[in-house]
């Protein structure tokens, strides 16, 4: 009795405090050998020689296009970098576990304002990179932060602090598969109701999943921001109340749901982009709505079997609109860094003007450089969508503290809706824990 | 010096174990605890705050997540341990017969059990994968219309349980057969010399003989079936929705996706209870038997 539940205390206590033992102890002062901010002199790149820095990324595309031109920065810079990338869940969940431990070992990472900053922010997990940003001994008189335009900068900028700087932009697109629509002799389509009856055509046959979309929880959020706007419908009011339990919000998530459920992949709730992608490379899916992110591997024939039968369309127009929306990656520095200066440097180097382009031509890895070209083989129909999109887009997350568990709140309902289950009393019970979630932590 | 180590000799064999004891025990629990009386939420500028007993009333009183949990824990942990129990007992009695390959046989029933749990749970997943599944292919093999298995809210769960009886029957197998194999054969002779049926020497005498090995074996299925986490997080993350979310992955996501972990620390001293009650409660029934 007595040893099997010192050892059950044991197993069940351990996990938590364990994690936070360090972080109790854990100095809070960053300061490296000297305050990078404080620089004097002419730039240089070699400032920082014989540094280690340490970059911790998920896996993506950028972070793939980025490892491999790591070699050219450490002869640059002298500086030797050690990156890591897991599965975006387990290096978020990573992440979260070392910066609440004040971990002096990550030096710069991945993250997403939309859905980080306002709580990492209140959390001191993001260094200012201003200071460094405006030091001309720091920055590269060659760096051009203007370029990145103003909407995009606004969007890395909290209490006037610039938390990072974007590595990817990304906005929702439609992929499809010529070659199929040609097939079954359909049009791209324009609305979501030319979409269902496209998908209920080649889905009839079942060779091909007509459409997808992602149905997992909290992933499938940010997909159903577009047609939460195009059926008129918004996240929260001007009180950050939610705002999504309105008679159009609830048509909006039926609408999701019942696409799904009819013309989707067996499974659907189950699904983010990893499994979809893989779908789609597999030439099992004819249209397909995720991240523009997705393109580098769908377009890379060594591991898409699609690479040549793939356009690139905004998404479908809802009755009350057609409003495109983005997500956005970004990299910062951690304020336990002890190598601040370096990491700087490494960051300065990989949203530079000339790596921006590079990774968009080489790699089909987009940025956010408005001076930056694409490539001469990226497709025409990819440019156009995405640039057209990014125009008129709005964020796929609501501005709120909290966003994880908001998300979770609100993927439970398109769940719900993609099983068929009662719509408007789980949009309504996710709008109820939305206001719950958000008045407890604001 | 070596006069102290032999006048005190016995606390200096002790220290190191008590050390552990405490480091590796004490102070988590203790360390929890302030925790769950505080919101912190991982700041690495700012102290937790003080909030008394808040978490707790959060728990009890507002929190419809928690009792969903708890609910699917326990209907988890029941099916799976008392589908285990009468099949791992099943099974035992029939290695205990002698047969020939009876020692292959037994070796291979424990290896669902060695494997390592996120491999084996990894298989799992691309087994119930509804497009791509063996588990489709065969129902479909077979002429039955395919399931969305895991991906199925109304089912997901028993997927789950399906698991975790395929890697944890052996468990009751294992302690119940080297209760049998401890069993003395006296009474069984003369059952057998009083014209007991077969049924009735089970029934009447192997199993209440073995039972108090085979409570020790539920109880420590027990314990690890409420805490079930591996198999749970490889292969549906708590969803699709919530339907697998048992308690120990919504602790786990609210202390690491929502950063809340004076809230989670007041969960898992909540989970602890009951788990710590329910091991309790059963081991009591052993007892109980066996004085009777």
């Amino acid at each position: 009795m007595t040893s099997t539940t010192t050892r059950t205390t044991r197993i069940l206590a351990i996990l938590l405090p364990a994690a936070l033992l360090t972080g109790a102890c854990g100095s809070n002062d960053g300061a490296g050998q000297e305050n990078p901010a404080e620089a004097t002199g002419e730039f240089d790149w070699q400032r920082y020689s014989g540094t280690e820095i340490r970059v911790s990324s998920l896996q993506f595309p950028w972070q793939e296009a980025i490892a491999e031109r790591l070699p050219e920065f450490e002869e640059l810079t002298g500086i030797t970098v050690a990156l890591d990338a897991l599965p975006e869940e387990q290096f978020r969940q990573r992440l979260q576990v070392e910066m609440t431990s004040g971990s002096e070992d990550i030096d710069v990472f991945a993250t997403s304002p939309q859905n980080d900053a306002a709580r990492f922010v209140q959390l001191g997990w993001y260094e200012d990179l201003n200071p460094m940003l405006s030091n001309e001994s720091l920055t590269s008189p060659d760096y051009d932060f203007a370029d990145f335009g103003e909407g995009l900068i606004e969007s890395q900028t909290y209490d006037g602090q610039l938390v990072s700087l974007p590595t990817v932009v990304e906005t929702q697109i439609f992929f499809y598969r010529p070659s199929v629509l040609e097939q079954y002799d359909l049009e791209v389509p324009g609305t979501i109701d030319e979409l269902e009856s496209a998908a209920a055509t080649i889905s009839e046959d079942g060779e091909v999943i007509g459409w997808a979309t992602r149905g997992k929880r909290a992933a499938a959020v940010t997909q159903i921001a577009s047609f939460l706007y195009n059926y008129g419908a918004e996240f929260i009011d001007e009180d950050g109340q939610a705002a999504f339990d309105t008679p159009e919000g609830v048509e909006a998530f039926q609408t999701y749901g019942d696409l799904l459920r009819e013309y989707g992949p067996a499974g659907s709730a189950n699904n983010s982009w990893e499994e979809l992608l893989a779908l789609f490379q597999q030439g099992q899916i004819a249209m397909w709505a995720d991240n523009s992110g997705q393109v580098a591997s769908v377009l890379d024939p060594e591991v898409s079997s699609v690479a040549d039968d793939v356009e690139f369309a905004p998404m479908p127009a809802g009755p009350a609109g057609d409003a495109q929306t983005f997500f956005g990656w970004s990299a910062a520095i951690s304020p336990e860094s002890q190598e601040k200066g370096a990491s700087w440097l490494f960051l300065q180097w990989a949203t530079s003007p000339e790596m921006v382009e590079e990774l968009q031509v080489e790699a089909d890895v987009v940025g956010g450089r408005e001076s930056a070209e694409f490539a001469d083989d990226t497709p025409e129909s990819f440019i156009d969508a995405f640039q057209s999109s990014l125009a008129r887009s709005r964020s796929q997350l609501p501005a709120v503290i909290p966003v994880p568990e908001v998300r979770d709140a609100i993927g439970q309902a398109i769940v719900v809706s993609i099983e068929g289950g009662d719509v408007e009393a789980a949009v309504s019970t996710a709008a109820e824990e939305f206001n719950r979630i958000v008045q407890a932590q604001q | 010096m070596n006069d102290v180590i032999d006048r005190h000799v016995k606390s200096v064999f002790a220290t190191p174990a008590v050390a552990f004891v405490v480091l590796m025990m004490i102070f988590p629990i203790a360390y929890t605890l302030y925790l769950s009386l505080h919101d912190w939420y991982g700041s690495t500028t700012s102290p937790p705050t003080f909030v008394g007993v808040d978490n707790y009333v959060r728990i009890f009183s507002n929190d419809p997540r928690f009792w969903d949990a708890l609910g699917r824990t326990l209907l988890f942990t029941g099916l799976a341990v008392s589908i285990q129990t009468v099949l791992g007992v099943a099974i035992a009695v029939l290695l205990h017969r002698q047969f020939a390959g009876r020692g292959l046989v037994r070796s291979l029933m424990l290896l669902p059990m060695i494997a390592t749990p996120v491999a084996v749970a990894l298989v799992w997943r691309l087994l119930f994968q509804p497009e791509l599944g063996l588990l489709n292919d065969m129902l479909m093999a077979v002429g039955l219309s395919p399931s969305a298995w895991v991906a199925d809210s109304s089912i997901a769960l028993f997927c789950l349980v399906l698991v975790d009886v395929w890697e944890w029957t052996s468990l009751i197998t294992l302690v119940t057969l080297s209760g049998l194999v401890a069993l003395p054969t006296e009474p069984m002779e003369a059952a057998v010399v009083d014209g007991a049926s077969a049924w009735q020497r089970f029934w009447l005498i192997t199993l209440p003989m073995v039972r108090p090995v085979i409570v020790i074996a539920v109880v420590f299925r027990l314990i690890e079936a409420l805490k079930t986490f591996d198999p749970i997080i490889v292969i549906t993350q708590g969803g699709p929705g919530f339907a697998t979310e048992t308690l120990n992955i919504y602790i786990y996501n609210t202390a690491f996706q929502y950063q809340q972990l004076g809230y989670a620390s007041a969960l898992l001293l909540v989970f602890f209870a009951i788990v710590f009650t329910l091991a309790a409660v059963t081991l009591s029934f052993r007892r109980g038997k066996a004085s009777s």
